[in-house]
């Protein structure tokens, strides 16, 4: 059981540690007063100036999905405006935003990519995760079916070992519920980037992908198989340990692709430096810490991203080819490490 | 852009740095632009944020007008309350504190109170008529963006006199009395902004953190230094401690007395991005945007 490698879940405390996802719904106890946010009715009077949200249904996969779209309010480059794709979109589009916005030297349009925000969605998305119960079947369907898809999108088929760690108390999770990264690439090519060139002038040859924990992965899996794809590429705290490092396969091609000056990427990893560290659990989650002391092993979060990094910055590519240092946070947790990494972001394309 | 990028409107680059909001108009503008992907969309608002309300309100403090954003936590409080954190610049820090906090599933999740300015197109000619005459790049700019820098440089600053301010505050763009309302600034928190969060949730009093970067983290030291006992957390973010030869730092003594005393005792974080460049960092640019109650 796996409690801790699934973001969607974050109630439990140690939930998310390694998946980081959209928002987490805790498990109400019966006695529970209730949150503020219920007392108020769940207003959402806060909105985001300037920003376009649009759903659809992928021509890739079938999946449904939403992107959430800043439009700068400074008129285009003469290039057109640089772009930067944001995975789980509905946990970080907003703070992509206000750094976006701060920054003064190249307003970019921010796209954020994340799931409907319809019922029918979630009904449509679970059917498709029939095995899944457990604890996960206590989250409101929405988050569920969030934490399912994501998992799945952004994940490469997972092996036997995986799949099992991924399993919730009580949920059989299976090798369907994995595996979908490359065609959710492959939504992004053909389903999202024209709808983003339909809405503004782009500068085609500055767009930045941008992706946290199994996002971490899904962007270096993009660097790996589609170099060009992207201008630059922000690794944030990459999910490496899936699948027994089955991303590295991939790694062989890369090396020669840059080698060879077929592709230029600009690649940035970065991590926190507590991301190895045993977190506080509270005391009734004590009887966890053997198995999550076991994931945090194995998992290897700033081992992995850093050598990442270092074999990157070995190989000599063509000019143009950049790899930064391996940025490791200090003190910051998994699911506080996002947030430096989007200002890193913004200060590395900048830095061009 | 957020209004703190719309701040703007200071006459020298040092100063657009140290406000950490500035950017002066540009000199001539060579052609018409290409209107932005903003206005050719029409300046949609599609995104809104779970969970929060916003309250406007005229401070019975110092008769000036507010905004808070309150971001409510959709868990059950824990039994002393919700802690509480309150964002300086809201307009600008509140979304991705809202964000950070929500998804820290770690700890417990705190009431996220971001402090801005009313969204209300009365509001700007309320603040510039008390600024009349307007100093010279503010009587150019948009209403909205003369009115917020004029606002927040106000409240987030010490006194200073005109010598120190043509010397090293703003280029002589700012006088006297457009500056130093810090004091009535932290006095409207206490009793404007604590209580209006308090109605809406219940938090635990003896966990709450002040946050502010640049003239916010000015007035978080000034707040640490004059009232440590009113936040547990004080957060300074590149704190602008240079404002008016350092004043606020002759304040410190009788902090340090309050601390050795034993009458207070708070957490303190102060941040700060290595001296990497020379500075200034921000390039100068004007971003013109619609005010916010045209944004529908």
């Amino acid at each position: 059981m796996s409690i801790i490698r699934h973001a969607g879940l974050a109630a439990s405390a140690a939930a998310a540690i390694f998946l980081a996802a959209a928002a987490a719904p805790t498990e109400p106890t019966p006695a529970a007063p209730p949150s503020a946010a219920e007392t108020a009715g769940h207003p959402s009077d806060v909105s985001l100036p300037d920003t376009k949200r649009i759903p659809f249904v992928s021509k890739v996969n079938g999946h449904g999905y939403s992107i959430d779209v800043y439009l700068p309010a400074t008129p285009p480059p003469a290039d057109g405006y640089p772009v930067v794709y944001v995975f789980d979109g509905d946990a970080y589009f907003p703070s992509v935003v206000a750094v976006s916005q701060a920054d003064l030297t190249s307003p970019a349009i921010v796209v954020g990519i994340g799931y409907p925000r319809d019922p029918a969605w979630a009904e449509a998305a679970l059917k498709t995760h029939p095995n899944v119960g457990g604890l996960l079947a206590a989250t409101p369907p929405f988050e569920r079916a969030v934490s399912l898809e994501r998992e799945y999108d952004m994940s490469l088929p997972g092996d036997a070992d995986t799949i099992k760690s991924m399993a919730l108390a009580g949920a059989t999770m299976t090798a369907a519920d994995f595996g979908g990264l490359d065609n959710y690439l492959k939504v992004i090519e053909t389903d999202i980037k024209p709808r983003i060139y339909a809405l503004a002038p782009v500068d085609k040859d500055r767009q930045t992908l941008f992706g946290h924990s199994l996002g971490g992965l899904a962007v270096v899996e993009a660097l790996f198989t589609e170099p060009n794809a992207f201008h630059t590429f922000v690794a944030a705290s990459p999910s490496i340990w899936w699948s027994n490092r089955a991303v590295l396969k991939s790694e062989a091609s890369f090396d020669e692709a840059v080698t060879s000056g077929r592709a230029t990427p600009r690649v940035l990893i970065t991590v926190g430096g507590e991301e190895e560290t045993m977190p506080k659990l509270p005391p009734e989650m004590a009887k966890m810490i053997p198995q999550v002391k076991i994931e945090l092993a194995q998992a290897r979060m700033v081992g992995n991203a850093c050598d990442l990094a270092k074999r990157l910055q070995a190989l000599h590519g063509a000019k143009g080819y950049v790899v930064e240092d391996c940025a490791v946070f200090p003190s910051l947790s998994h699911q506080l490490s996002p947030w430096p990494a989007i200002a890193r972001t913004f200060a590395f394309t900048d830095s061009e | 852009m957020s209004p703190l990028h719309r701040g703007a409107l200071v006459a020298s680059a040092a100063a657009a740095l140290c406000l950490a909001a500035a950017a002066p108009p540009p000199a001539a503008a060579p052609a018409p632009p290409a209107p932005s992907a903003a206005e050719t969309a029409g300046h949609p608002s599609e995104v809104s944020l779970p969970d929060t309300r916003r309250i406007a309100f005229v401070s019975k403090v110092n008769g000036h007008g507010y905004s808070i954003d309150v971001s409510l936590p959709p868990v059950p409080p824990p039994p002393n309350g919700y802690p509480v954190i309150y964002v300086l610049d809201g307009d600008g820090y509140f979304a991705s504190m809202a964000e950070a906090v929500r998804l820290n599933g770690n700890a417990p999740q705190a009431v996220v109170v971001g402090i801005g300015y009313p969204h209300d197109p009365a509001w700007p000619q309320s603040v510039l008529s008390k600024h009349q005459p307007l100093p010279p790049p503010f009587a150019a700019a948009p209403p909205f963006d003369a009115a917020f820098t004029l606002s927040r440089t106000y409240d987030l600053t010490l006194p200073a006199d005109a010598e120190v301010l043509k010397a090293n505050g703003g280029g002589g763009v700012f006088g006297p009395q457009d500056v130093g309302g810090v004091d009535d600034f932290l006095k409207t928190i206490e009793t404007e902004v604590k209580p209006r969060v308090y109605a809406l949730a219940p938090v635990n009093k003896d966990d709450q953190t002040l946050f502010g970067h640049s003239l916010g983290g000015l007035a978080v030291v000034d707040a640490l230094f004059t009232e440590p006992a009113a936040f547990r957390t004080f957060v300074a973010a590149s704190p602008s401690i240079w404002w008016s030869n350092e004043a606020v730092l002759k304040k410190e003594a009788a902090f340090d007395a309050m601390i050795t005393s034993g009458k207070a005792e708070p957490r303190v974080l102060i941040t700060v991005a290595p001296r990497k460049k020379p500075y200034p960092t921000c390039l100068p640019r004007w971003r013109r945007r619609r005010p916010p109650w045209k944004r529908r």
